[in-house]
């Protein structure tokens, strides 16, 4: 395996309660993972165990309560990190143009330069045609598309998806999954990718973690033994049946029990 | 195992291209329903004047109180020609816009950090919610004290009437806005005025101009009504000196100016209003 890109280690995040009387939330729990370079990590769990929590630890914006993570420089990226949301978090008000070009607009660069990169982006996402359009007038896939292009162009070390496909039709995810493997293929960048589907978790990652709920930990890392590139026949394998059904067998109980809490 | 094709074809893809804003017959259409609003405004204004002047004429009411519109319009085009008109209005909408932006731009800036930072909205809020209800009218004497006679007063005094409204109003446009939006510009390395500057006052923006309308509107109000008191010039000081002095069709006339002011000031916020939220969802 290649030298960890991504360290956490002994993370912890506990979100003080809202109100009075109410316990605090212990979302995560003295997780530790290494991520490699170049590697597709797929993380899998009972909603709210806690997986958005942790890409939101290495995106930044929620602080670790205890414990940390390290993200190994990397002089030629841009960022550390660069994230897709579960909403696309397209601003409404700018063209997707405008929008696929935000991350180099807040770099200062030029409007003809970020706009001739940012049609370069669309290209690649098949958004050509939509470049002047404003979000709500493209259906949810192409948003989610266009969430892809705009982390794409940030140019970051490591990306970061969480639950990207999560508020789509399921057909449109399919379509949205081979096109995440095959950008992938292309671009081989570091990925941690959260998701609730079993399947999407076998389909795209090199590893696959697989978290309980709250407070969230690491049940199993199971390494996905399927060789790429993969496409969507590998899900009709036995094999990829009988590991899908050995994660569903750790996740069953955890999932049972955030259903009744919910 | 088969390769993934290289560019797939996505079904989604034909879903229907975006629509151009704003078709051919849309528009014409659009012209057709703001001759018809500009006609429901107008007909019941020129009938109520007719009416008026039709009332006078036939003596049922007294033309010392309520001089005939076509008197009023024609000693308002004598104001015109003498110059005086355009001197007051000039000296008049000079202190609202003063007064207009001395009011908003705190108003603004306050109400991003109240809004930004719950910390400081907990701070500052109960000085908010204890003065706002007060008639601000009320502490001209104190502003006449402060800034002696003149200018400053009035424009203070319109200033702080307008500055309340925009500060609620872009208070609540801030909370409005996305928390993702913002967490999407900061994770993609953007600085705070970054920030500020790219998502949160545009996000508030919409919300922000329902201040500004109120606050233009009410900064005209505040000046006027200060006007007549300690100023002898500008529109408000001439209609309330035409009164003292009984020359009602003078002070009809300088009325009908403030009035067209305000309209117009309305109409300007709210043509600034869709200029700045130009091809958003509406």
């Amino acid at each position: 395996m290649a030298a960890a890109k991504v360290t956490i280690s002994d993370l912890s995040v506990v979100f003080p309660p809202h109100d009075d009387g109410e316990e605090p939330v212990r979302a995560v729990d003295a997780l530790s993972l290494d991520v490699a370079e170049n590697e597709f990590v797929c993380i899998v769990g009972p909603s709210g165990c806690g997986k958005s929590t942790v890409l939101k630890v290495l995106a930044g914006l929620v602080p670790p309560t205890a414990g940390g993570f390290e993200i190994a420089p990397d002089p030629e990226a841009a960022l550390p990190v660069a994230m897709v949301w579960q909403g696309d978090a397209l601003i409404p008000w700018r063209t997707i143009l405008d929008n696929v070009a935000m991350p180099l607009e807040l770099r200062g660069v030029s409007k003809r330069e970020r706009h001739e990169r940012a049609r370069e982006h669309l290209d690649r996402l098949a958004l050509t045609q939509f470049a002047r359009a404003y979000p709500h007038q493209l259906s949810g896939g192409m948003r989610q598309r266009a969430g892809i292009a705009r982390a794409l162009i940030a140019d970051a070390s490591v990306l970061l998806m969480d639950e990207p496909f999560g508020a789509l039709d399921a057909q449109t995810r399919l379509v949205l999954q081979e096109q995440i493997l095959d950008l992938w293929e292309r671009e081989r960048k570091t990925l941690v990718f959260v998701t609730h589907s079993i399947e999407e978790s076998l389909l795209l990652g090199d590893r696959v973690v697989v978290m309980s709920a709250r407070p969230g930990r690491i049940r199993e890392i199971i390494d996905v033994p399927f060789a790429r590139p993969r496409n969507r026949d590998v899900t009709r394998t036995q094999a990829f049946q009988d590991q899908a059904g050995e994660i569903w067998a750790l996740l069953r109980q955890d999932a049972r029990r955030a259903e009744q809490f919910a | 195992m088969t390769a993934a094709p290289a560019q797939p074809v996505l079904p989604g893809d034909q879903a229907p291209a975006p629509a151009p804003m704003g078709g051919q017959p849309r528009s014409s259409r659009r012209t057709r329903r703001g001759l018809a609003a500009v006609a429901r405004t107008v007909i019941p204004l020129v009938v109520v004047t007719v009416l008026w002047e039709l009332v006078v004429r036939a003596g049922l009411i007294g033309s010392t109180f309520f001089p005939p519109p076509t008197t009023i319009l024609s000693t308002l085009w004598e104001l015109i020609q003498e110059g005086e008109i355009g001197t007051e209005l000039l000296i008049s909408l000079e202190r609202v816009a003063l007064a207009f932006v001395i009011g908003t731009v705190p108003a603004v800036l306050l109400g991003c950090i109240m809004g930004y930072y719950p910390f400081f909205y907990r701070i500052v809020d109960p000085l908010v919610a204890v003065t706002y209800p007060v008639p601000k009218l009320a502490i001209l004497p104190l502003l006449l004290v402060i800034f002696g006679l003149g200018s400053a007063p009035i424009i203070a005094m319109a200033a702080i009437l307008c500055f309340y409204p925009t500060l609620v109003s872009t208070i609540a446009g801030v909370r409005g806005v996305d928390r993702d939006l913002v967490d999407v510009v900061s994770t993609l390395g953007g600085t705070k005025v970054q920030v500020l500057w790219k998502v949160i006052l545009p996000g508030a923006l919409p919300v922000m101009f329902a201040g500004f309308r109120l606050g233009a509107g009410i900064a005209l109000e505040g000046e006027i009504a200060a006007e007549f008191v300690s100023a002898s010039e500008g529109i408000g000081a001439k209609t309330w000196s035409y009164w003292q002095v009984f020359q009602i069709d003078r002070m009809y006339a300088n009325l009908v100016v403030i009035a067209i002011v305000g309209l117009a000031i309305t109409y300007l916020v709210k043509w600034a209003e869709t200029q700045a939220v130009k091809g958003r969802r509406t």
